[in-house]
């Protein structure tokens, strides 16, 4: 069976038995390679779930705001997965109270239909983390010819070059927080950038003003983002937001083994030290 | 007033004895994506998108602008610099033209004329280009814009064959023109047939007096949540929108020296209406969607006679969680039939 029916299917057998109050997927878009998140709460609608290669977002920044309606089951990529275990461990949702319906994926296109994209052709996970129901069968993904990694790409530069990089990037963005808002690990109630009392940055699209923002959001997700690249694909000017991620990523596996999405019992990165922790002012 | 016609392979050429004179704002391609930006060469432009990624608005009114400088010691201000030359855009497509238009009507509407926005405005000259083939989120035709003529351009062309057709509005457009040689009436009758054969779609979307209708009565109607569901509250759309005009108004000081700007903001934020007393009258995302929609289709209409969509699609086509506007007016229609 597809991963579609099987999806359909399962969504089914929770709702019909109550075990779940309602199932986020993913929905039929407006255009070719487009879809669009949908909260399906009848058996009846379940039809209306799809899956495809153009499920672009993370849809388990719905849950936290969701939670109120009961458990709720959810369609979720291996790397969203992950993000919903740094939930978990943030005591954002319960584990009790979610139900992963995951797959093996086959990677994400872009909307040309053929290009997978740069966050998916990265990913070295096709199986998520954990599950409640899994679909599909893992296979190696197919990777675009030539495939460059941005990021060694990025690090691989002089650090003038990198900055001149870095704010090029920066200067793509308008400021839109589209970025901030498809990541479920932006979840904070009131993000520093719309503080005004003390305001923290200019509000426009001064560049430096910009960097600030990606900055502190790059460092705001230390240990906590799941690399689901929903961030970039969310970008309408096409920054690529992804060379400060991943080096945070890598920064906390060496200096900290810590990977994050992975175990849902272990302790969230920032709350957690070590008495043999090598920094003195640990102890 | 003539109107004219410019070969294809002339183009870079004319766009270059522009530049002279004044500074060149057209599409030009950045990043894999085409931009309205300023242009140092003609040969930049590039023509072959469909429509830019953001709308022309930037150009009159800049998202991030300095209105001051300020000095509390001194108690004194002082003017920004402001660049006298003259401003082209060429290159305009019929949604961003009719924007335009809105802007117009918005800053400079009775009494509140808005004096940023009018120096570059006034200062400036419109060149429209035809869009040959509607994108799958556009939808201008709807509100009954030609995608081959506009009012408000100084100059606009139509492209076909090896030539423009340049339709001449203005005087001040005739003069750019006016070595040019003259439309032959054979080909005025093609441009009209062009235009005849990319006649527009019929929409499913309720017709716009109905629409005044269903908005008025489904103001608190459940529908509003259900399509907010999806929406995550960035404000992509309403950046890329032509007619979007909210801003925000901060000061950025140094100790005592600083400047007041005003900065484009959007209804899609949660915090766009919290008060300073910390009370939010919209805090809910059905309360948001219906304030950007109805300002579109019902406040701005009431206000300066014109709906302030011009069918873009652009907020559909960026839009994270694909809210389709397009939708949006469907499912209203629908819960408005459901009800009645
Ligand atoms: S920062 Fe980006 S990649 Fe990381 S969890 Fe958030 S959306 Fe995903
Ligand atoms: S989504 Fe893109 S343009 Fe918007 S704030 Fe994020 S990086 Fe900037
Ligand atoms: S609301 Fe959307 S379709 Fe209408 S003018 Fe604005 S961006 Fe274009
Ligand atoms: S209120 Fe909303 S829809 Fe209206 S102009 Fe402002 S941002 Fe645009
Ligand atoms: S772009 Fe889409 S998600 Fe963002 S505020 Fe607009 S409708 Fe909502």
């Amino acid at each position: 069976m597809d991963i579609q029916s099987e999806i359909q299917k399962i969504a089914a057998r929770l709702l019909k038995n109550k075990e779940v109050a309602m199932v986020i997927g993913y929905g039929a878009g407006s255009a070719p390679n487009r879809t669009a998140p949908v909260f399906i709460d009848k058996e009846k609608d379940v039809g209306k779930l799809v899956f495809n290669r153009f499920c672009v977002n993370n849809l388990s920044l719905y849950l936290p705001r969701l939670k109120e309606k009961g458990k709720i089951a959810i369609v979720a990529k291996p790397c969203d997965v992950r993000t919903i275990v740094c939930l978990i461990q943030e005591k954002q949702i319960e584990r009790d109270k979610v139900h992963i319906i995951s797959f093996a994926c086959p990677g994400l296109l872009e909307k040309d239909g053929k290009t997978l994209f740069a966050s998916c052709a990265e990913c070295a996970v096709t199986l998520p983390p954990v599950y409640d129901t899994l679909s599909g069968e893992a296979k190696e993904m197919e990777r675009n010819e030539p495939f460059t990694d941005r990021v060694a790409d990025f690090f691989s530069k002089m650090p003038a070059e990198r900055w001149e990089m870095f704010k090029a990037e920066m200067e793509k963005c308008i400021r839109c927080y589209a970025c901030r808002n498809a990541c479920p690990m932006c979840y904070c109630e009131e993000c520093f950038v719309e503080r005004s009392l003390p305001r923290w940055i200019g509000e426009g699209s001064e560049v430096t003003d910009t960097m600030i923002f990606h900055i502190v959001r790059a460092i705001h997700t230390a240990g906590r983002c799941g690399e689901c690249g929903a961030c970039a694909r969310a970008c309408p000017m096409d920054v690529n937001l992804a060379p400060l991620a991943k080096q945070i990523r890598e920064d906390m596996l060496n200096l900290f083994h810590h990977q994050a999405g992975v175990d849902p019992n272990a302790p969230a990165a920032l709350e957690t030290f070590k008495p043999d922790d090598y920094n003195d002012f640990i102890k | 007033m003539k109107d004219k016609i410019l070969l294809k392979e002339n183009l870079v050429s004319f766009g270059n004895s522009l530049i002279e004179q004044y500074r060149l704002i057209a599409p030009v391609k950045s990043n894999g994506f085409s931009l309205y930006k300023p242009v140092g060469n003609a040969s930049e432009i590039c023509l072959d998108y469909l429509r830019p990624l953001k709308s022309a608005k930037e150009i009159f009114f800049p998202q991030n602008e300095t209105l001051f400088f300020f000095n509390k010691k001194t108690q004194k201000i002082a003017e920004p610099a402001y660049d006298k030359k003259p401003t082209i855009l060429f290159g305009a497509v019929a949604c961003d033209l009719a924007g335009i238009a809105a802007q117009d009507r918005l800053f400079s509407a009775g009494a509140y004329l808005d004096s940023y926005y009018l120096k570059r405005r006034r200062n400036s000259i419109l060149i429209g280009m035809a869009c040959p083939e509607p994108g799958e989120m556009c939808f201008c035709g709807f509100f009954g814009i030609d995608r081959f003529a506009s009012d408000i351009a100084d100059l606009f062309f139509t492209p076909f064959s090896d030539k423009y057709y340049i339709k001449v509005n203005t005087e001040a457009g005739a003069r750019l023109v006016e070595s040019l040689p003259d439309a032959a009436a054979a080909d005025a009758k093609t441009v009209e047939r062009l235009r005849c054969e990319n006649a527009e779609p019929k929409w499913d979307i309720p017709p716009l007096d109905e629409l005044a209708r269903m908005l008025a009565e489904g103001f608190e109607a459940d529908v509003w949540d259900e399509i907010a569901q999806k929406c995550i509250g960035c404000a992509a759309c309403t950046f890329v929108c032509p007619t979007c005009h909210c801003f925000d108004i901060t000061d950025e000081a140094k100790g005592e020296i600083g400047r007041r700007v005003r900065t484009w903001d959007g209804c899609m934020f949660p915090k766009f209406t919290l008060h300073a007393s910390g009370h939010n009258p919209r805090t809910k995302g059905g309360q948001r969607m219906r304030q950007r929609i109805l300002h579109k289709f019902s406040y701005f209409k009431d206000n300066q006679g014109v709906v302030s969509c011009t069918g873009c699609g652009r907020c559909a086509e960026i839009c994270p969680v694909n809210v389709d506007i397009r939708e949006v007016l469907k499912q209203l229609g629908e819960a408005c039939e459901r009800k009645s």
